[in-house]
């Protein structure tokens, strides 16, 4: 079994030595998909974050109660509204105060009539969906229906928001499966290089009785091999990267929007998972359409 | 040993073998005789499967030979010893390397290799070419390289190729005389050649070939 592995090893890192150039062009192919993987990852992860404030800022519903109910009233109403639905925050606005923000026009002509204002409690909503918002509006609607007006909330501009945020994530996952897709079948002609360099070799092995696997292995492994120097070179530069720039957060308060939440060491983690991954499913293909 | 029952394998430019029948005993030294283009190469193929037959049937050892899935197939051929017109020799690799590949496929252990080397090497009279690469060796010592291999393994059957398709008679001559040896240890020898002024003293059983026919 020893020298079985010894063979195959000895064997891949033979057929890395024959094409240098070849080896390093598939490992830098790999690293650079695996460089677009983790910004992938990383955009995901601040386009997430970004737009989870962004839905918490934006989603307020507004609830108007009618204004036959008194200030106190409404205020309790408010009050009652939040504790049900374990709101976190909630503003409370009474007619004065919602007055104050009315059109100096507007203001001449009412401002012994405030009476038809009514009052307004603004609560921030975290939620996933427009849909939830929706629900939650009804919900809240049907409950209070004899004390409510109307509930009012930015629903068209969430749903477009929603909508550039799923554009934007198709587009980045597109990006990847391209890059994806263009690093395995570049593995795989340069492990079908080494393949056909080496026909008199596997001619050999069959003739003494080799098995498949057996044949197959030092391609796979040197696609493994490209992959793992791949994810090193990439490292690297991520880690490299990634402390340049969160010296640069450090600084630039705009900029700490942009740092991520996942630690370095997970980023480090897909790259030896992508790489190996990328390595194998790339010399598989190769093995399996010409070694067969 | 190896069956031949109206075996035709054709190939596409109408060469190949036709309905041929014959039967090889264990321990016997069998030439295949005949021109370039009378079949004996396809005859080894067929006993190796490196070519299936389109009818007919080939029993190696009473294993129907155009039957065995993949996997039956190697652990088959690692009881074929097989030597080669043009060696195939692993340039890149020791001749100690070239001789103990088959052992390090079936992952037998290094010490027990490195003895069994040092003893065929011994037998083919290469002992102090051990670290040379084969490119470094003359056509003749290559051959006795590539028996050296065949033998490493103990096989029941040898089957051979123009081995002296590439050498002088004298190298041709210590060739034969290690195959021949190997024969007389019970060891089943096939060997195709189109060299019969080199092998007329030494036949004791032979098929002649001619246009994939049977003729002696």
């Amino acid at each position: 079994m020893i020298e079985q592995l010894k063979f195959i090893f000895l064997e891949s890192i033979k057929s890395i030595k024959r094409f240098p150039i070849y080896s390093i062009i598939s490992s830098l192919t790999i690293m650079v998909c695996l460089i677009i993987i983790t910004f992938i990852i990383y955009l995901s992860d601040i386009t997430n974050n970004l737009s989870k404030n962004f839905k918490k800022n934006e989603s307020v519903l507004k609830v108007f109660i009618k204004n036959d109910i008194n200030i106190e009233e409404s205020l309790k109403i408010c009050q009652d509204i939040k504790d049900v639905y374990k709101f976190d925050i909630m503003t409370f606005e009474d007619r004065n105060n919602l007055f104050s923000k009315i059109d100096i026009n507007l203001k001449t002509w009412h401002q012994d009539d405030l009476e038809f204002i009514p009052c307004l409690c603004s609560f921030n909503i975290d939620v996933e969906s427009v849909e939830e918002i929706d629900d939650l509006s009804i919900s809240i609607f049907d409950k209070y229906k004899n004390e409510i007006e109307k509930i009012v909330y930015p629903r068209k501009y969430l749903v477009r928001f929603e909508e550039i945020l799923s554009l934007a994530y198709s587009v980045i996952f597109l990006i990847g499966l391209i890059v994806f897709i263009v690093s395995i079948y570049n593995i795989s002609n340069i492990i079908k290089l080494s393949i056909e360099s080496r026909k008199n070799v596997i001619d050999i092995l069959k003739l003494h009785g080799a098995s498949k696997i057996f044949i197959k292995s030092p391609y796979v492994l040197e696609g493994i091999i490209h992959g793992l120097i791949g994810f090193v070179l990439s490292s690297l530069f991520i880690f490299i990267s990634f402390n340049l720039f969160s010296s640069f957060a450090y600084e630039h308060f705009l900029a700490q929007s942009l740092v991520t939440s996942i630690s370095l060491k997970v980023y480090i983690l897909i790259n030896l998972i992508f790489g190996v991954i990328l390595g194998f499913i790339g010399s598989n293909l190769a093995t399996s359409n010409y070694l067969e | 040993m190896i069956n031949f029952i109206d075996v035709t394998l054709k190939h596409k430019n109408s060469r190949g073998i036709h309905n041929i029948s014959f039967d090889i005993e264990k321990g016997q030294f069998v030439y295949l005789m005949g021109p370039t283009g009378a079949g004996k190469s396809t005859i080894i193929n067929s006993i190796i499967k490196s070519a299936t037959p389109d009818s007919g049937q080939i029993l190696v050892n009473n294993l129907d030979v155009s039957k065995l899935s993949d996997h039956n197939l190697s652990q088959y051929r690692r009881d074929i010893g097989m030597v080669f017109q043009d060696f195939k020799l692993i340039d890149d690799r020791t001749i100690a390397e070239n001789i103990a590949l088959p052992l390090q496929i079936i992952g037998i252990q290094k010490s027990i290799i490195y003895n069994k080397v040092q003893d065929v090497l011994n037998k083919v009279g290469l002992k102090h070419k051990v670290n040379s690469k084969p490119n470094e060796l003359s056509g003749g010592e290559q051959q006795k390289i590539c028996v050296a291999r065949a033998l490493i393994k103990n096989p029941k059957i040898i089957i051979a190729d123009e081995p002296t398709g590439n050498l002088d008679p004298s190298s041709s001559d210590d060739i034969i005389d290690l195959l021949e040896q190997e024969s007389n240890n019970g060891t089943t020898i096939v060997m195709a050649t189109h060299n019969y002024p080199l092998i007329e003293n030494r036949i004791k059983h032979f098929i002649e070939l001619n246009n994939g026919r049977v003729v002696r």
